[in-house]
């Protein structure tokens, strides 16, 4: 509830204070938690996206909730913020996810070294592993590889991302936020004025904000140069294909090193096989290379040997928003942080760089955190606490388009 | 090739070069590098969301998961158009508010707990993605505004069937009625588009024989 609905307008009460103005980027997972978590602190909150919901990375998603045990070896601090997130999701938001836990498959060609690395790190992740026998693996997975030496079961599912987004912005609505889709912003000012394209009637309009937040995932540099400022981020597109039956029960992952195709993701009436990992310019102009589609059947023919004979649903690209580091590629963080582009002259302008659907709501977290010590509005983050509104709730609130 | 789309006011021709094995969606993110100004709703490009459901060339389907040689007609044209049975937003972009509201009123969980013999939870979404193309393709939904549409009685008639095998009253009241299940006249176009295997037709079918036999059993039910 924001201070204007507490004090209604001709009580003369005096505000306590009139809450900052707040125009949120983005309407993907980051844009839709952030917005969210605004509005639950009580500041006025307006968010706007170019196309519609989710339509963005977020969308095009392998749709794994990640139980951290992938980046514990590799990126145990991402891995951490993975199994909290995990939890704290599930209670928060039960009906956008398939909880059907995930197997790390270990084949007899599989590094016994990395296998017991793998195990030490989860343990120190705290991420729950237990160790299912070639037999069990197979009774609950039948399309397996038979050469399945053993299988480590972990706290994973599948989630539907467009459902998560549109869970996360009816919350944000109910408290008052004002939501726009096919709203494209054109223009920021150095002073936080911002010009909004809405593409339905082609007019454009003008406002002031007290802090824009872009949360535009891939496209932050894109954005934030609107505003004359760079934002650090890699784009790296990654193909999935999607194929045709249950083929598996369970999130499958191959137990190695992250590697081009090495996971099986099962929704609903379908599987999603994927990533490979590549660099991009641009978010907006992604080719998906031939050769990436041979490359994904190649590994997960090792994990699912008979997946070739079913047909194929669709394939797909999109960019993750990486930070950039100097190493690129895989071994680039999947952590986040926020940006102030206070020091490139534009006070109030706040970037969201890196992250993953998974940890979405921390980001969000941590993001209105700094914008809050900016604003000086002292109210403490509530989302992990609150249950969200189903996304059939939506229509109730969707008047903004 | 040609790409014909019903624009909010007018038909407008596009031109994309694409190979036939490229998906309708693809072809509306080419046209919207060329024309920013088109309006389409997508998300998941592998036909999960529900959200980029649209009429080519006359059949309501996903664009994400049509493939461009699969409904080349001759001259090479493709002809695109919004849904039907819906209030129009903007170009390809309709408002699913109502299908939304008559699923709330049928309140059908969207996950499902399968009965797998395993020592975890096992569960999988419902296979309704909730995309509206029944609702498009019914034409009930077009001539009776008080009809819930094919969606919302095929959930119906899974949550009789996975979770509420002895539903209450209130819940029957709800679809026993002339404008409810009784108003299908068996087109059976829903199962027909539904791009998920959910079969709405068989759904309301079934539907009618439990309630009869509830009526039946327990006449005073009415």
């Amino acid at each position: 509830m924001t201070a204007d609905q507490i004090l209604p307008e001709g009580k003369n009460l005096v505000p306590i204070s009139t809450p900052p103005q707040i125009l949120v980027i983005g309407a993907g997972s980051t844009g839709s938690a952030v917005a969210y978590d605004f509005a639950l602190r009580g500041l006025s909150v307006t968010l706007v996206e170019r196309g519609g919901v989710a339509s963005g990375t977020t969308g095009h998603n392998q749709a794994q909730l990640h139980s951290g045990a992938r980046y514990a070896v590799i990126d145990p601090l991402a891995a951490r913020e993975c199994i909290q997130e995990n939890t704290i999701l599930k209670n928060i938001c039960p009906n956008c996810f398939e909880l059907n836990g995930g197997f790390f498959v270990e084949l007899p060609e599989t590094d016994k070294t990395y296998r017991e690395k793998f195990l030490h790190s989860c343990q120190e992740c705290h991420i729950p592993v237990t160790p299912f026998s070639r037999e069990n693996t197979l009774r609950l997975e039948p399309n397996l590889n038979p050469d399945t030496v053993m299988a480590y079961y972990v706290p994973e599912g599948t989630f539907d991302p467009y459902r998560l987004c549109l869970s996360f912005l009816t919350s944000a609505a109910s408290l008052g936020a004002k939501i726009f889709t096919f709203c494209e912003v054109t223009e920021i000012s150095p002073d936080l004025t911002v010009t909004i394209y809405h593409r339905p009637s082609h007019q454009k309009i003008e406002k002031k904000f007290d802090t824009v937040v872009n949360a535009t995932g891939p496209w932050v540099n894109k954005t934030a140069k609107l505003a004359g400022v760079t934002a650090p981020v890699e784009p790296s597109a990654g193909v999935m294909i999607t194929l045709r039956g249950r083929i598996c029960n369970h999130v499958l992952n191959l137990l190695a090193s992250p590697d081009d195709g090495d996971i099986i993701v099962p929704q609903r009436s379908s599987v999603i096989i994927g990533t490979t990992s590549w660099t991009v310019d641009d978010p907006d102009d992604i080719q998906i290379p031939p050769d990436h589609i041979e490359k994904l059947f190649l590994v997960a023919e090792k994990l699912i040997p008979s997946i070739r004979n079913y047909p194929v649903r669709g394939i797909m690209a999109s960019a993750r928003p990486l930070m950039r580091t100097n190493t690129g590629g895989r071994s680039t963080t999947r952590g986040f942080y926020c940006q102030h582009h206070i020091e490139q002259g534009v006070p109030g302008l706040f970037s969201v760089i890196g992250g993953k659907t998974t940890t979405a709501r921390l980001m969000a977290e941590k993001t209105c955190n700094d914008v809050c010590a900016y604003l000086n509005w002292d109210v403490p983050c509530k989302t992990a606490e609150m249950r969200l509104l189903s996304y059939r709730e939506w229509h109730r609130f969707n008047h903004y388009l | 090739m040609n790409i014909r789309i019903r624009r909010t006011d007018h038909w407008q021709h596009y031109s994309v070069n694409l190979p036939p094995s490229a998906y309708i969606l693809d072809a509306l993110e080419e046209i919207h590098r060329q024309d920013p100004t088109l309006l389409f709703r997508h998300s998941c490009h592998h036909g999960s969301c529900g959200s980029c459901g649209v009429r080519i060339n006359g059949k309501e389907r996903l664009a994400c998961t049509t493939q461009l040689g699969d409904v080349l007609q001759e001259k090479n044209v493709i002809v695109i158009e919004p849904l039907r049975n819906f209030t129009l937003i903007g170009d390809l972009v309709v408002d699913f508010s109502p299908m939304f509201m008559a699923l709330n009123q049928i309140n059908l969980p969207p996950v499902r707990d399968n009965g797998l013999n395993s020592t975890k939870d096992y569960q999988r979404f419902e296979d309704c993605i909730e995309c509206g193309l029944c609702v498009s393709a019914c034409p009930i939904s077009g001539s009776n505004s008080r009809y819930p549409g094919p969606v919302s009685l095929a959930a119906a008639w899974n949550l009789i069937n996975f979770h509420q095998p002895y539903p209450d009253h209130s819940f029957i009241k709800l679809i026993d009625n002339e404008d409810g299940v009784w108003r299908c006249h068996a087109a059976f176009e829903c199962s027909e588009v539904c791009p998920s295997g959910v079969d709405p037709a068989k759904g309301i079918m079934s539907l009618r024989q439990f309630i009869l036999i509830q009526n039946i059993k327990y006449r005073s039910w009415r």
